[in-house]
């Protein structure tokens, strides 16, 4: 329903379709449904993709642009599914380069009774292990823009947005390789958390220590991503999109207790319908 | 495991197949309108395939493969041309069909000659469409 009700208050302004600089006062948007399959790793232990909708991923995906200030999802990004959309505003902008105030979700949150599908379910090293909030920070994002290239610089701290302490800094690359008619992005990411955002995530607190999860105090770390995600028109409503994301946690990951592995990867294949 | 999903998303899988069924209605109904405009001269069938090629973005050159196929009812040498540039030509033939990369940013016309008189007998065109606007900025990572 929401779909539906979305696309019609966005269809009553789609005349408002172009917009320049930040003094302008048009709006714009591009408001596009997605549905995705996707096969996931991640590095936390005990946790599998083991039923359909673990699989499926049906998406929302808005654009929107007015005064300044904007909303624009990842629908360019392999990883677009647990990043979500992005709020801002552009605080000088020109052709070459950007400077905004953004507020993004820059690590996913995990909680146990949602990752099991029943509280009998969930394995002993995860039962009484409190809920962690995604990581929402509010910062400044510097980009760059190429001939087919962008690089971004964020800057963001997580309070007071989220629960946790601490700040994170994220330097993302992403070049454009036009072939035909596919669109093909190559990108590069490196992430740095401080040590109070990976000790809220994956630090163990004492009252939640176990003989099996024993009490763990995170340093700072950070997080490498590489990917590659293409798209294809189908039709002109339709886009076809598939990409590939591999990360690298460093070793104030995969020291925690929680932690199984320091690598995660995402194989994503899926259909937009742009309205 | 991963998350818990609620009836809804049943729901929601289903008005996407929706969707995704209307517009293949639509899109195919489109299509066919397009094959009766091509052929409305019983004599001289004159078509492409595909009759559009989707591109990404406006102004982005377009690719496809494309046939164009024509048929007379009486045999005699024909020529297919683009812009007065010939693409290929028959001698006393009743009718063919030749493949070609389309490479295009805009709509292309193609003309059937007939070789002696050098006398366009009938015209087909492939456009070019695409699903997201031109935008003014240089850059391309967003919408606008």
């Amino acid at each position: 329903m929401f779909l539906f009700y979305a696309s019609s208050i966005f269809a009553n302004d789609k005349k408002l379709d172009k917009e320049t600089t930040i003094f302008d006062e048009t709006f714009s948007w591009q408001v596009m449904a997605g549905i995705t399959v996707h096969k996931s790793s991640t590095i936390l232990k005990d946790i599998e993709q083991d039923s359909v909708e673990n699989f499926l991923d049906l998406s929302l995906l808005i654009d929107l642009y007015y005064r300044g200030f904007f909303i624009q999802s990842n629908h360019r990004r392999a990883s677009s599914l647990t990043l979500g959309v992005e709020f801002g505003y552009q605080l000088m902008v020109n052709d070459e380069w950007e400077l905004d105030i953004i507020n993004k979700s820059y690590l996913s949150g995990y909680a146990p009774r949602y990752l099991w599908a029943n509280d009998e379910d969930i394995p002993p090293l995860f039962q009484g292990l409190a809920d962690r909030d995604s990581a929402d920070g509010i910062g400044i994002r510097y980009s760059r823009y190429y001939d087919n290239a962008e690089l971004s610089i964020d800057l963001a701290t997580l309070p007071p947005r989220s629960a946790s302490g601490g700040w994170i800094a994220n330097l993302y690359y992403t070049h454009l390789v036009p072939y035909r008619n596919w669109d093909i992005y190559y990108g590069a990411e490196l992430t740095y958390f401080s040590h109070q955002v990976l000790d809220y995530y994956i630090g163990i607190d004492s009252d939640e220590a176990l003989a099996i999860r024993p009490e763990y105090q995170a340093t700072s770390g950070f997080k490498t991503q590489l990917e590659v995600f293409a798209q294809h028109p189908i039709s002109k409503k339709w886009i076809f999109n598939t990409g590939l994301s591999t990360s690298y946690y460093s070793a104030s990951f995969q020291d925690s207790p929680v932690v199984g592995q320091s690598n995660e990867t995402q194989l994503m294949v899926g259909i937009i319908y742009v309205f | 495991m991963y998350f818990r999903l609620g009836k809804g998303f049943a729901w929601l899988i289903s008005i996407f197949c929706f969707l995704v069924y209307s517009h293949g209605v639509l899109a195919q109904q489109q299509e066919t309108n397009k094959d009766i405009k091509v052929q409305t001269n019983t004599k001289i069938q004159f078509s492409a395939t595909p009759t559009n090629c989707v591109a990404l973005r406006q102004g982005r050159k377009c690719f496809a493969k494309v046939a164009l196929s024509w048929q007379v009812t009486k045999p005699g040498d024909f020529c297919i041309q683009q812009d007065k540039k010939i693409i290929q030509c028959w001698k006393n033939s009743r009718g063919s069909q030749v493949f070609f990369e389309f490479e295009s940013e805009q709509r292309m016309t193609y003309q059937l000659v007939a070789s002696h008189h050098k006398k366009i007998i009938a015209e087909t065109a492939i456009d070019v469409s695409w699903v997201h606007k031109a935008t003014p900025r240089k850059r391309r990572w967003r919408i606008f």
